[in-house]
């Protein structure tokens, strides 16, 4: 293949084990996925020629995203967050791809989901949290890439863990067996909801549902203007600062 | 793996003249381990900073060499056998011909 001709194509990846895992939707389920050696495994391309409208990438955005599942897994009324690559507020591909957002928020809007919440938290040279001190905004940067108007445009709410402020985190305990020993910290509003990650942009669109935390009965919600009735949860020790290396 | 294989396309792809350190930081381990440490201070204080281990370089010259995704492999149990699909007419074949062997295992 020639440079010239490669580099005039995107291509679009969906896989069908990760909508099968959000399938699940469990714990324990989460927990359980296994790969055996030789498994069969399908991976849909969705081919775009560079330089194609906005309508023809969501199409085909449309047309990985169905290959792969029929939706069944997805509820009426079910809440779903979608985690972007906001790293930073420069433009796609270093971020996701705007089209493919607003093309899978729509897409789950219409298969029926009834809350879509795109949301991050960027890369620590640009966004820092600290118990006393919060610098920069991944709101600011999602606008700044254009993927604020097109998750706003698809239907969808946005959320960005820094704003719910330091107590908006839970800990995760890794699986056994695992190498890292300590809890994880995980935002609120990843319980209780279906997550996917888009992971860099439509070059790789991969989306993966995270384990469901597991956790005693939830306590009272937060009063905090960003919250979304998750509780909150209180904790006797916590990394010094709430922020994500890239 | 997939992904991983579309990235090295676009490696392969890319004029050599780009690989260069303030373009492609990962080419130098020492400024690696820098920005690490860097980060890492920022997380979790100096200390922590001193402590963190040295990043080991690691190329890829092909899918199987992804640390990242031998360890999946591991922790899930295995690797599957992907079987590329299109989604649509406009995927060229030779395109899916090239990603399929990249994430052949070799015999």
């Amino acid at each position: 293949m020639k440079r010239r001709h490669f580099l005039e194509l995107l291509a679009l990846t969906a896989a069908t084990r990760p909508w099968k895992a959000a399938a699940a939707g469990s714990p324990s389920s989460q927990g359980n996925v296994r790969v055996k050696d030789g498994d069969e495994e399908e991976v849909f391309l969705a081919g775009v020629n560079r330089g194609s409208s906005q309508q023809v990438i969501e199409q085909a955005v449309r047309a990985a995203a169905e290959a792969t599942t029929d939706f069944s897994w997805l509820s009426k009324g079910d809440s779903v967050f979608i985690k972007p690559a906001l790293n930073s507020g420069n433009p796609y591909p270093a971020t996701t791809s705007p089209i493919a957002i607003k093309a899978v928020a729509e897409l789950l809007r219409e298969k029926g989901a009834g809350r879509v919440v795109i949301g991050d938290m960027s890369g620590i040279e640009h966004v820092q949290l600290l118990r006393d001190k919060l610098s920069g905004s991944s709101r600011e940067l999602m606008e700044r890439c254009g993927m604020a108007r097109a998750a706003q445009q698809g239907g969808a709410e946005l959320h960005f863990f820094e704003e719910a402020g330091w107590d908006a985190f839970y800990e995760d305990e890794p699986r056994s067996g695992e190498n890292w020993k300590r809890p994880l910290m995980m935002p609120n509003i990843l319980w209780g909801t279906g997550a996917m990650t888009l992971d860099w942009n439509i070059t790789r669109t991969r989306p993966r549902f995270m384990r469901r935390p597991r956790r005693e009965t939830p306590q009272a919600p937060s009063s905090t203007s960003n919250d979304l009735s998750l509780p909150l949860r209180t904790r006797s020790s916590r990394p010094s600062a709430r922020t994500k290396a890239t | 793996m997939v992904s991983m294989a579309w990235f090295l396309v676009g490696q392969q792809e890319t004029e050599p003249s780009e690989f260069i350190w303030f373009k492609d930081p990962y080419s130098s381990s020492f400024i690696v381990t820098m920005a690490n440490r860097w980060v890492v201070s920022m997380l979790g204080g100096i200390p922590d900073a001193i402590a963190a281990e040295k990043l080991t370089r690691n190329d890829l010259k092909a899918v199987w060499d992804d640390r990242t995704l031998n360890r999946a492999y591991h922790a899930f149990g295995g690797r599957s056998r992907v079987q590329l699909k299109p989604a649509n007419d406009q995927l060229p074949e030779e395109l899916k011909q090239r990603l399929t062997a990249m994430i052949t295992p070799p015999a």
